[in-house]
C-alpha cells in the first residue's frame, strides 16, 4: 500500500495539486542528458489526447539554455491551456519522500550510469518508466519490475505512460515487483558489506 | 588482542547533491563501527549537507566558493581548475597527514586529481568508486591513482575493459 499522507499537503502545498490528481514525475537535474525534454514532450501528447495527470518535475536546473528550451515549448500558445499540468519545483532536500506521492516515475536518461532514483521509487512502490540506456536496464527488467522505453522517443514514452495510466492492476503488479528486487538486490547494508570487504582486502 | 579498526575518509570537493554524495553518506551511516572508522570531508555546507546532518563524523574543510565551483564540469577555464585543483591538493595533503586514513574513497574526478594524488603520496591506499560512463580524458592519470576501481553497473565496468586494474561492481543500494 502507498502512503496515505495528502499529496496536497506534502511538498505540493505550494503548488495546484489535489488528492485527487494523478502524478507522473521526474527527480534528477535538468540537463539534457537526463532527457527532461523527452518526458515533457510525451506529456505534451498524452495532455493533447485528453489524458488528465501533474507532471511533477523535481530538481536543479543544471543547463539554463536546456531549462529555456523547455519553457519555450510549454509556453507555446496552442499548449498554455496544459500549463497548470507542468509543476517545476526545483531542487528539494526531500525528494526521495516525494517519489511517495507520484503514481509513476519516469527516468528518460539518454546517459544513465545506474540510476539510483530506480531504486529508490522501488522501495517506494511507485512503479517505474525508464529507458533502455546505460545501467537502467541492469536494474529493470521491461515488463516484470518496471518498464521500458526506447531512449529519446517520446513517441513510444507517451504510449508506455498512457497505457500504465489506464491499468492501475499493472501498476500494482509492476509495483509490487520492484519492490521485492529492490528488498533482493539493492538494500544499502547488502551494498555496505561488499564494500567493507573490499576495503579489507585492500589493507591485508 | 585489540584489533586496529580500518580508516576510511570520504573527501569531496563539490557541493551539489547527486549519487556520490548519497552513496557516500550512507556508507558512513552503515558502516560495520566495530571494525571501521569513517570520516566524510566536505569543502562546504552546500544544498547536499541535509545528507549528513545525523552522521558524526564530518569535516567542513570551508573551501572557498570560488574554488569548489571553479572545479564544476562547466566550468572551462582550465587555468583556474588547475590553480584551485592544485589548492585542494595541498588542503587534501595537510587534512590527510592529520586524520591519517588507511583507505581514501574517491568518487569524482576531481577529488581523485586532488585529494586522491594526496593520498597516493602519503602512501595511503585509494579507491576510485566510478559513477560516469564516459571516459575521462585524464583516464590513465586516475587509473594510475587508484589502488582498487569499484564502478556502479556494468555499464560502467566496459570503461576499464582493457584495464588490468583491480576492478569490482558493486550495484548501488538505498535505505
Amino acid at each position: 500500500m502507498k502512503s496515505n499522507i495528502s499529496k496536497a499537503n506534502f511538498i505540493y502545498k505550494n503548488y495546484s495539486v489535489s488528492d485527487s490528481d494523478f502524478i507522473v514525475g521526474f527527480v534528477g537535474s535538468i540537463k539534457e542528458s537526463k532527457g527532461t525534454l523527452v518526458l515533457i514532450k510525451s506529456a505534451i501528447r498524452l495532455f493533447k489526447k485528453g489524458l488528465e495527470f501533474k507532471l511533477v518535475v523535481i530538481g536543479a536546473v543544471h543547463n539554463r539554455e536546456y531549462f529555456n528550451s523547455i519553457l519555450e515549448l510549454i509556453n507555446q500558445p496552442q499548449y498554455s491551456k496544459y500549463k497548470e499540468n507542468f509543476i517545476f519545483t526545483g531542487f528539494i532536500a526531500k525528494a526521495s519522500e516525494a517519489i511517495k506521492f507520484f503514481d509513476i516515475m519516469v527516468v528518460p536518461s539518454k546517459e544513465e550510469p545506474f540510476g539510483l532514483i530506480i531504486i529508490e521509487s522501488f522501495f517506494s512502490k511507485t512503479v517505474v518508466i525508464g529507458s533502455d540506456q546505460g545501467g537502467i536496464p541492469e536494474i529493470i527488467t521491461d515488463k516484470q519490475n518496471g518498464i521500458l522505453f526506447n531512449s529519446e522517443d517520446d513517441m513510444d514514452l507517451s504510449i508506455k505512460i498512457s497505457s500504465l495510466i489506464k491499468n492501475k492492476d499493472e501498476r500494482d503488479r509492476l509495483s509490487i515487483n520492484a519492490y521485492k528486487t529492490a528488498n533482493e538486490k539493492f538494500t544499502i547494508r547488502c551494498v555496505v558489506k561488499k564494500v567493507e570487504e573490499e576495503y579489507l582486502k585492500l589493507v591485508k | 588482542m585489540v584489533n586496529k579498526k580500518t580508516y576510511v575518509a570520504f573527501p569531496f570537493v563539490g557541493t551539489k547533491m547527486g549519487g556520490s554524495y548519497k552513496s557516500a553518506s550512507l556508507l558512513s551511516k552503515y558502516i560495520d563501527k566495530e571494525h571501521f572508522n569513517s570520516t566524510v570531508f566536505i569543502p562546504s555546507k552546500g544544498e547536499n549537507f541535509s545528507l549528513f546532518k545525523k552522521i558524526e563524523n564530518v569535516v567542513d574543510y570551508n573551501l572557498p566558493k570560488f574554488i569548489y565551483k571553479s572545479l564544476r564540469y562547466e566550468n572551462k577555464n582550465y587555468v583556474l581548475k588547475m590553480i584551485s585543483s592544485v589548492i585542494v591538493f595541498f588542503i587534501g595533503l595537510k587534512n590527510l597527514l592529520k586524520h591519517k586514513p588507511d583507505i581514501v574513497h574517491a568518487n569524482d574526478v576531481w577529488t581523485m586529481l586532488t585529494w586522491g594524488a594526496a593520498a597516493k603520496i602519503l602512501g595511503i591506499k585509494v579507491i576510485w568508486h566510478v559513477r560516469q560512463i564516459q571516459k575521462s580524458k585524464l583516464e590513465k592519470i586516475l587509473i594510475g591513482l587508484s589502488d582498487k576501481i569499484i564502478t556502479i553497473s556494468e555499464k560502467v565496468h566496459t570503461r576499464f575493459e582493457s584495464s588490468d586494474i583491480e576492478k569490482n561492481i558493486i550495484l548501488n543500494g538505498v535505505e
